[in-house]
């Protein structure tokens, strides 16, 4: 479903429709794993002991310290320290504040979680002119209610504009002295840090390793 | 995971570094109302032989099946349900839900309609982040104002050091990109551009490296990019 967000830039309003970019175009080609048979076959779970568990074999939920089930509307989120958050509302309901431009580095402080693909409603002219400069404003963006303020990134290039929901990441400055290692090359093994989002050119890259 | 990944330079050097990957910086904890804390957990509920699509085939017969699930039980296995499933790898199971531990790789092609058009089977899909052969330094050095409105970043790692040498290389390369304020993109291929893929069997993605140095400290990240910022219905 579309998401409506209304912006502020320079007192003047712009009204951006919002379309979640791996909805665009189906992909062309797809990689499937086949059994025996011929059918199709599904990712599972292995534990570390061998025992397979199918899609839908897992339980997920909270647990208190003796292991008691907490119910999902018992649970609290809260920060590092142990204080509860609050709940922030849904920003496409009200006109949010554009901020920036913003430096590269800014976004390169984040990893992008889902792009959106812009369709300008109503869409200020100094704005415009600015985006098409290359130029890049930051926004808050919950398209829900939400305990947590990842920032958004509206951008333009020669195809459109993109509204980019970011989440910030760790980056370190690294001294000599940090010495870090391997943990060994188990290529099997999938990274658990990303969740990862598809878009355009994802076929092309399938395409390509093939 | 930290894995190793072997990186190439501007003066046609390489070295096997690790790449870190960079966490989320929000931290989340939870608690529930009394202020105990509280942990997420996964537990397993049902395994490839108790799964339903496992009971479906070995009892074809409706009937069968609802007199053996009331007499024997066969939905629970008392050794495995409610057990942690702790840290996983990942696998297959086939059309009867068994576990299928060789798979056949084929690759299904579309037409513009998502109707099926052909079938071909493909090799395995290796991790080639440390290749046998040495990587190719690809030479397309792009702006960070520009590669920034052409992919979106999903994934980024730290490269980081084992040793001091490679500390040094890693400063060199970083200091490099920076005087230029440019990414170079990285990949496999004889010519260094081709995609990256992290496990195996896992999905390639356009690699860039980004280099900051500040006094004795350096700063390069790997940014991975699963697709590019196009809008396919824009108008020429």
């Amino acid at each position: 479903m579309p998401f409506v967000l209304e912006v502020d830039y320079h007192d003047a309003r712009s009204v951006l429709l919002l379309t979640p970019g791996d909805r665009v175009s189906p992909r062309r080609s797809r990689r499937v794993a086949l059994d025996a048979q011929g059918r199709p076959c599904r990712t599972a779970w292995q534990t570390w002991d061998g025992m397979a568990v199918p899609p839908g074999g897992v339980a997920q939920g909270y647990e208190g310290p003796a292991g008691t089930t907490v119910p999902r509307a018992e649970v609290v989120a809260t920060d590092a320290a142990g204080h509860p958050l609050r709940l922030l509302p849904a920003t496409t309901s009200r006109p949010q504040r554009l901020e920036g431009p913003v430096p590269v580095d800014e976004l390169l402080a984040h990893v992008i979680t889902k792009v959106y693909i812009v369709t300008a409603h109503q869409l200020d002219s100094a704005l415009r002119q600015s985006l098409l400069q290359g130029d890049c404003y930051r926004v808050a963006f919950r398209p829900r209610a939400s305990t947590s303020a990842p920032p958004a990134f509206l951008l333009a290039n020669a195809s459109g504009l993109f509204l980019l929901q970011a989440a910030p990441c760790r980056l370190e400055w690294v001294t000599q002295a940090q010495v870090v290692l391997a943990d060994g090359n188990d290529d099997d093994a999938d990274d658990p840090a990303w969740e990862d989002w598809l878009m355009e050119g994802t076929a092309m890259l399938e395409e390509e390793s093939s | 995971m930290r894995r190793p990944m072997r990186v190439p330079d501007h003066r046609g050097r390489e070295a096997t570094c690790v790449l870190l990957p960079v966490g989320m910086a929000e931290v989340r904890r939870w608690q529930d109302l009394a202020g105990q804390p509280v942990r997420y957990a996964r537990r397993v509920r049902a395994t490839a032989d108790t799964h339903p699509e496992a009971l479906y085939a070995r009892y074809p017969d409706p009937d069968a099946l609802a007199r053996v699930l009331i007499t024997g039980d066969p939905e629970w296995d008392t050794r495995a349900v409610g057990r942690p499933t702790g840290p996983c790898a990942r696998g297959y199971v086939d059309g009867d839900g068994q576990p299928c531990y060789a798979p056949r790789w084929t690759e299904i092609r579309y037409d513009a309609q998502g109707q099926e058009l052909a079938r071909r089977p493909v090799g395995l899909r290796y991790a080639n982040l440390a290749p046998t052969a040495p990587p190719v330094w690809s030479g397309v050095l792009i702006p960070r104002q520009e590669v920034i409105r052409r992919v979106a970043f999903s994934r980024a790692y730290q490269v980081v050091h084992q040793d001091a040498l490679q500390f040094d290389f890693l400063y060199d390369l970083a200091q490099y990109l920076q005087q230029r304020n440019a990414m170079v993109q990285v990949g496999s291929g004889r010519q260094g551009r081709g995609p990256l893929i992290c496990e195996r069997h896992g999905r390639p993605y356009r690699g860039f490296l980004d280099g900051q140095v500040q006094a004795e400290a350096m700063r390069l990240v790997l940014y991975l990019a699963a697709g590019e910022l196009v809008n396919r219905e824009a108008p020429p």
